[in-house]
């Protein structure tokens, strides 16, 4: 726990605009703890009515607007839930909403589960043999979803282990969505928008975040000016406001 | 710890997250009232104590004196030379008691430390614990303090009217321990924290709302000052801070300059 703790600390000692690397350092710290061989992150949003969603919607109009990885060489879920097929394995996250929840394969699934071509083209095939998830809602439309993957049936006590890791940091799952768009924005933010927000949250110039990012000044003014009109914020200084838990618009 | 208790404990957590960051004051507040139902006591403190640099090297308080305090129940401070403001004076006139040793044992280290258990019996028989805090019905206070660097600490401070057992005493350090990003909040909202002198509390009050989209004229409105008073106290507050704008104040908020959380040059105890 005091380990937890520490990490805990480390996270609140980042800048906001090193969103990247505390989630990074948060998912690496978990990874070697708990020993997996892979950790993702997911935020989730719901579309809302008007967007295109289908009556026969397997996912429930829920979709995967923004993912991270530590390692790259496993097939992150969004993948799969960019064309959701309907499988046992995609009704496990749509379980009790809107609650703090963690769920595991070998926890939830049956046995003949793991013995279909789903479960072999998407894990087995990638020495996946168990995977388990944490959930933080953030309101009842979008979801901070943390992945473990490992090459064994996991532990209860290692499930537990990043069940209690993730839990007491509702405000860093916060900042997870924030600085992708999916919270307080009217649309995700594209991954050059997400790196343009990170280095407009320092004191960075629009020179500076040009120069930084290779981009040309007027490309680097585009972004922002679609950032701005994404978060409906007239300013940097209103930008950053958002970040200090004043909302926009309703949350 | 029960896992129902710490489950209440990350509620309270994800509680203090929801709150804006202008509302530092009313967050802590409700943080304690809750805090004080759960542990069953009587009242609860917090108190930001600071490091002066460039005193003497004899202060057996090495410097720390509490430059922020607040209380959730104001009952036990009926008396302001009985109790805790008596002890907050006593402690920067350097009339020492045994009890101020307390705070300073393993100083710069989370830690939880109470009065019954770090004082001997005997001290609980003097006219000081009595004038202090036996006149209220103050049988124990527990302590739990984390340090943001080595010269600012944030303490919490429980008063029980009955022995404290060791399980709340748990229960109070857990609910203390994981909020790190709270207490560093917390005193960069009395300018304690990257600041070159603590707020005053007229300060603190416009630092709140210079935090949200209010115009200056607005906040004056809000808090029944003059304009021109409220300029003023804007203009001592972007000084302290050493910023220039509303936008490098808030900057703060979200960015840890030289990624360390000292003090601009110049400020309370940073090193020279």
């Amino acid at each position: 726990m005091q380990q937890i703790h520490r990490l805990w600390d480390e996270l609140a000692d980042f800048d906001v605009g090193q969103c990247d690397a505390a989630s990074n350092r948060l998912m690496t710290a978990l990874a070697e703890r708990a020993d997996m061989s892979n950790v993702t992150w997911a935020g989730a949003v719901r579309l809302t009515r008007g967007e295109r969603a289908d009556s026969d919607d397997v996912m429930r109009r829920w979709r995967v607007a923004a993912a991270q990885s530590l390692h790259p060489y496993i097939p992150p879920p969004h993948r799969i839930w960019d064309k959701p097929e309907a499988d046992p394995s995609m009704d496990i996250p749509l379980r009790d909403l809107g609650r703090f929840r963690n769920y595991t394969f070998r926890r939830e699934l049956p046995e003949s589960w793991f013995q279909s071509p789903f479960y072999r083209q998407h894990y087995g095939d990638h020495g996946i043999v168990d995977a388990t998830f944490v959930a933080f809602p953030i309101n009842e439309d979008c979801e901070s979803h943390f992945g473990f993957w490992a090459r064994r049936p996991l532990e209860d006590e290692t499930i537990a282990l990043v069940a209690y890791a993730l839990r007491g940091i509702k405000w860093f799952h916060r900042r997870l969505m924030l600085i992708h768009g999916l919270f307080l924005a009217s649309s995700p933010l594209t991954p050059t928008e997400h790196k343009v927000t990170q280095l407009l949250l320092t004191d960075a110039s629009e020179k500076r975040i040009a120069h930084q990012l290779g981009l040309a000044g007027s490309t680097t003014h585009q972004h922002v000016v679609a950032i701005y009109r994404k978060f409906g914020v007239r300013s940097r200084a209103g930008l950053m406001s958002l970040w200090l838990n004043r909302p926009a618009r309703a949350e | 710890m029960l896992a129902g208790q710490k489950e209440e404990i990350h509620r309270l957590w994800d509680d203090l997250s929801d709150f804006d960051t202008s509302q530092s004051q009313e967050a802590v507040l409700s943080l304690m009232a809750a805090l004080v139902k759960l542990a069953g006591v009587a009242n609860a403190t917090w108190a930001g104590a600071i490091r002066m640099s460039g005193g003497d090297e004899r202060d057996p308080l090495q410097g720390w004196r509490v430059a922020t305090f607040m209380t959730l129940a104001p009952l036990a401070l009926q008396s302001d030379e009985g109790h805790l403001g008596g002890v907050l004076r006593l402690w920067d006139r350097r009339e020492i008691d045994p009890s101020f040793l307390l705070p300073l044992k393993e100083v710069g280290t989370f830690r939880t430390y109470s009065l019954r258990r770090g004082l001997p019996a005997e001290w609980f028989e003097t006219p000081f614990y009595h004038r202090h805090y036996g006149f209220c019905g103050v049988h124990d206070v527990v302590f739990v303090a984390f340090p943001l660097n080595e010269d600012c600490e944030s303490h919490f401070g429980f008063y029980a009217h009955q022995p404290v057992s060791d399980e709340t005493i748990a229960l109070l350090t857990y609910a203390v321990r994981g909020i790190k990003w709270f207490h560093r909040h917390l005193m960069l909202s009395h300018g304690l924290l990257m600041a070159s002198a603590p707020l005053t509390p007229t300060e603190h009050k416009v630092l709140q709302l210079l935090l949200t989209e209010m115009t200056e004229k607005r906040i004056a409105r809000e808090l029944v000052l003059g304009e021109s008073a409220t300029h003023r106290h804007v203009v001592a507050i972007f000084r302290k801070f050493g910023v220039r704008s509303r936008a490098g104040l808030i900057s703060l908020w979200l960015n840890h300059p030289a990624g360390l959380d000292v003090g601009i040059p110049g400020a309370p105890g940073r090193p020279d």
